[in-house]
């Protein structure tokens, strides 16, 4: 020990828990929004039959940025997306354009999809019987009310914050995946039950060829959700492989449903002029329409998947468009208050604030088509930057970054793109010049707040990112670190720091000692980091620990959005041996306390121990150890002993004989425990019994009582069943005065990997 | 109308390959671009 220093403090620990199938529904998600409810109608009437065309080529334009986005996304994974890759390659003016409008139109989207849900919820509620005619407010005017009540409500919820799991997400998605296929499939039996079912799409392009053009532009925002999925980079797990995969992945998913969806809305409507008329005049609701006519319960299915759709992308949209501002507050391009995090709910309130006045404003102001369309010009822009930035940033830092996906036929892929979305921005000039005053409008504004206010603390704080990022690497895990506890500033002289020091102390191991910060999902990790930063009074206190117990702590910070899932990667990253938990109230938080016992359990890479703290005397003079034939028991039996060595205390083990079995039996296997444990601990100090039980629970209590520590056994009986039953080691657990250790096997690869698939472990915290 | 639907399978077509062949890339990428990082860290010590 006395070449060794006590403590050792680490970088903060950053955990990333959304899988490359999470990250495609968020992009799958985003797209199937609002764009495909709300704008079919609208982009029906502009382009008639050659719509699903637009949806088509559109698919082609978005190929070539979406390669951009891969690369970018699985090179440099951090929160901020399009914003921080242009910071990246131009520097901070031309940086700080790209956040403004990125901002800008991530919020004006949030203002498309809550005037889409306005439009759905009002004839929902006409359909419910809701006499909404009877308030006597101008039509149109109730859509907009809807709007910003549902605005305020995401607000709201977002300040609050969540802890969505992916599971919830998903489940979303694939809710409205299947409202969609309904649809789909139902619109194409109505179409093939038509006497002559070309004729919806003839003539295929009613108003000319520059209608498809026109209709690309005004849909472009339904192709966008690889701008949402690299928002959420720095939480992906592998986010080399993964970001770029789920970015394909998503466009494979998605735009074969536009162009059916197309299909099945202009061939299966019947109408007395021409179907693509039809779905044009009813706008946002034509899909609704539509589906009324060849679909049961059509109408109420399609309100119910828009309301989702809108819903669900409404909150993608202020979460990225909050991430944008966030960041640029953090890079002193917008007012700190930005990047500020409230102290309660974790969340970047000031962001979140500064982007519900943007899609408040928009809601309140602006018709639909502009809305839509004025995002679309802006995302188009943004889109033809990060087109460049990936150019100039492979030619300044390619030979340092370690991509995970570099896009082909460079620099023509690029290129092309450019060209294509700039050709796409300057047609829509022609559906709404409004839209495109709009986004200059907004630059312009943005380009007097840069020379007033922004650049003078740019040029203060500029910094290098990209250096930073390759080289900011973890300190690669030493080994001789095995055991884990999780700890919080007033958990320091608690029973289960004691009870791992004194393993690491029998093992001549380190300590981990891990503060795990848990972030509602609206925050980023980094901004977690931050919250962290001043652990003073923690490490001092983990120190004197440390000299005390004669052992080497070494104390990170673990931020992440499901404590457990944190807990179980700063386990796997260590290569800890075992990990000791609070158990029913004794974690470090007191809303989640109980739970991550549990979700810790389920899928861990290590053993666990699980304490039940009832408070240790300052010298644990004696160990109890029961066991059973029936549980396996080397875990329990090596564990114990550690804690006896550990505390350098007496040493009981008993099993009980309560008249179920042969006592023969009993007494042969107890034998040979009492055998296995005499080749490491004094004969002197152990005493060893088969004690006669009446009843399990009262006879373990008994035992209990009589011990500083009790330890026993966790069968996988008792994991899954504890919720339901409370099985016998809980039972004992709750009843008994002495703190009492469980310790459990860690989970097979196969079992854990079939939970995680399904996101059983993130369920409770 | 028939050449309508034809450009928009020719265009979904274009698209979803183009997209698939990308995803069967990463891995092979992401292998040569460790090679690659691993070669410059090595001459870089030389």
């Amino acid at each position: 020990m006395k070449d060794k220093p006590a403590i050792e403090v680490e970088d903060t620990f950053l955990s990333r828990d959304l899988s490359e199938f999470d990250i495609t529904m968020i992009g799958v998600g985003a797209m199937i929004g609002a764009g495909i409810f709300v704008l079919t109608g609208i982009a029906a009437g502009t382009a008639g039959p050659a719509l699903i065309l637009a949806f088509a080529l559109n698919g082609v334009v978005t190929i070539f940025t979406a390669m951009v986005y891969a690369e970018l996304g699985s090179a440099i994974p951090e929160s901020g997306g399009g914003y921080l890759w242009i910071k990246e390659a131009f520097g901070s003016s031309q940086g700080f354009l790209a956040g403004w409008m990125s901002w800008f139109s991530h919020s004006v989207a949030g203002a498309l999809y809550a005037l889409g849900f306005g439009s759905y919820f009002a004839p929902l509620l006409k359909d419910l019987g809701v006499p909404l005619h009877r308030l006597g407010i101008a039509h149109g005017l109730i859509e907009k009310g809807l709007a910003v009540l549902v605005v305020l409500a995401f607000l709201y919820i977002n300040y609050r914050g969540t802890s969505e799991t992916g599971l919830a997400g998903n489940i979303i998605t694939l809710g409205k995946l299947a409202v969609i296929g309904l649809f789909v499939g139902f619109g194409l039996w109505a179409l093939g039950h038509r006497p002559q079912p070309a004729a919806p799409f003839e003539p295929f392009f009613p108003e000319g060829f520059g209608a498809v053009f026109m209709a690309m532009g005004f849909t472009f925002i339904a192709f966008e959700g690889y701008e949402i999925i690299v928002q959420a980079g720095e939480e992906v797990e592998n986010p080399r492989r993964s970001i770029p995969r789920a970015v394909f992945w998503s466009l494979i998913i998605v735009v074969p449903i536009y162009v059916l969806v197309g299909i099945a809305s202009l061939g299966a409507v019947e109408s007395p002029g021409p179907t693509w008329q039809f779905l044009g005049e009813f706008k946002e609701l034509g899909l609704v329409k539509a589906a009324g006519q060849f679909m049961p319960f059509g109408t109420f299915v399609l309100l119910l998947g828009g309301l989702l759709s809108t819903l669900s992308a409404l909150n993608a949209t202020t979460f990225s468009s909050t991430r944008v501002s966030y960041a640029m507050g953090r890079d002193k391009a917008l007012p700190d208050a930005f990047s500020r995090i409230h102290p309660t709910t974790r969340t970047p309130h000031i962001a979140l604030a500064g982007t519900g006045a943007i899609i408040l404003a928009m809601v309140v102001a602006i018709p639909i088509e502009d809305v839509a369309t004025a995002a679309d010009v802006m995302f188009l822009l943004l889109f033809i930057q990060v087109n460049v930035a990936v150019m100039k940033i492979r030619s300044a830092f390619g030979d340092r970054l370690k991509y995970g996906y570099r896009l082909p036929l460079y620099p023509w892929v690029p290129i092309i793109g450019v060209v294509l979305q700039a050709f796409l921005a300057i047609y829509l000039f022609r559906f709404s010049p409004k839209a495109w005053f709009l986004a200059i409008g907004w630059i312009g504004v943005g380009i007097g707040v840069f020379f007033v206010y922004a650049r003078p603390r740019l040029q203060a704080a500029e910094e290098p990112r990209i250096a930073r990022s390759r080289l900011a690497r973890r300190t690669p895990p030493r080994t001789g670190n095995p055991v884990l506890v999780a700890v919080s500033e007033d958990s320091v002289e608690e029973a289960e720091l004691r009870i791992g020091g004194s393993v690491a102390r029998a093992w001549k191991a380190n300590l981990v000692a891990a503060h795990v910060v848990q972030l509602p999902r609206q925050t980023s990790l980094n901004a977690g980091a931050g919250l962290t930063a001043d652990s003073g009074d923690l490490v001092a206190k983990l120190e004197r620990f440390a000299k005390r117990e004669e052992i080497t702590v070494r104390s990170l910070v673990a931020v992440g959005h499901s404590i457990s899932h944190v807990l179980r990667e700063v386990a796997q990253s260590e290569e800890v041996k075992l990990i000791v938990l609070g158990w029913r109230g004794h974690v470090y938080e007191s809303r989640i306390r109980g739970s991550v016992a549990d979700a810790v359990l389920h899928g861990s890479p290590a053993r666990v121990l699980l304490v039940r703290d009832r408070g240790l005397p300052e010298k644990v003079a004696k160990v109890t150890l029961a066991v059973s034939p029936g549980i396996r028991s080397e875990v329990t039996i090596a564990t114990a002993l550690s804690l006896a060595k550990g505390f350098d205390a007496d040493f009981r083990v008993v099993t009980l004989d309560n008249d179920q079995g042969a006592r023969d039996e009993l007494e042969e296997w107890f034998a040979g425990v009492t055998e296995s444990i005499l080749e490491e601990f004094d004969r002197g100090r152990l005493e060893t019994e088969i004690v006669t039980a009446e009843t399990v629970v009262g006879t373990l209590v008994e035992e209990a009582e009589k011990a500083d520590l009790f330890v026993m056994g966790a069968s996988r009986d008792w994991v899954d069943k504890d919720h339901l039953l409370g099985m016998i080691p809980d039972k004992v657990a709750n009843a008994s005065k002495t703190t009492v250790v469980v310790a459990k096997q860690e989970e097979s690869r196969l079992r854990s990997r079939f939970r995680r698939l399904f996101n059983l472990n993130n369920r409770n915290g | 109308m028939f050449w309508g639907f034809v450009l928009t399978g020719v265009a979904l077509a274009f698209m979803v390959i183009w997209a698939l062949i990308e995803i069967f890339r990463v891995d092979r990428i992401i292998e040569q671009v460790d090679r690659e990082l691993a070669n410059n860290d090595s001459a870089e010590k030389e």
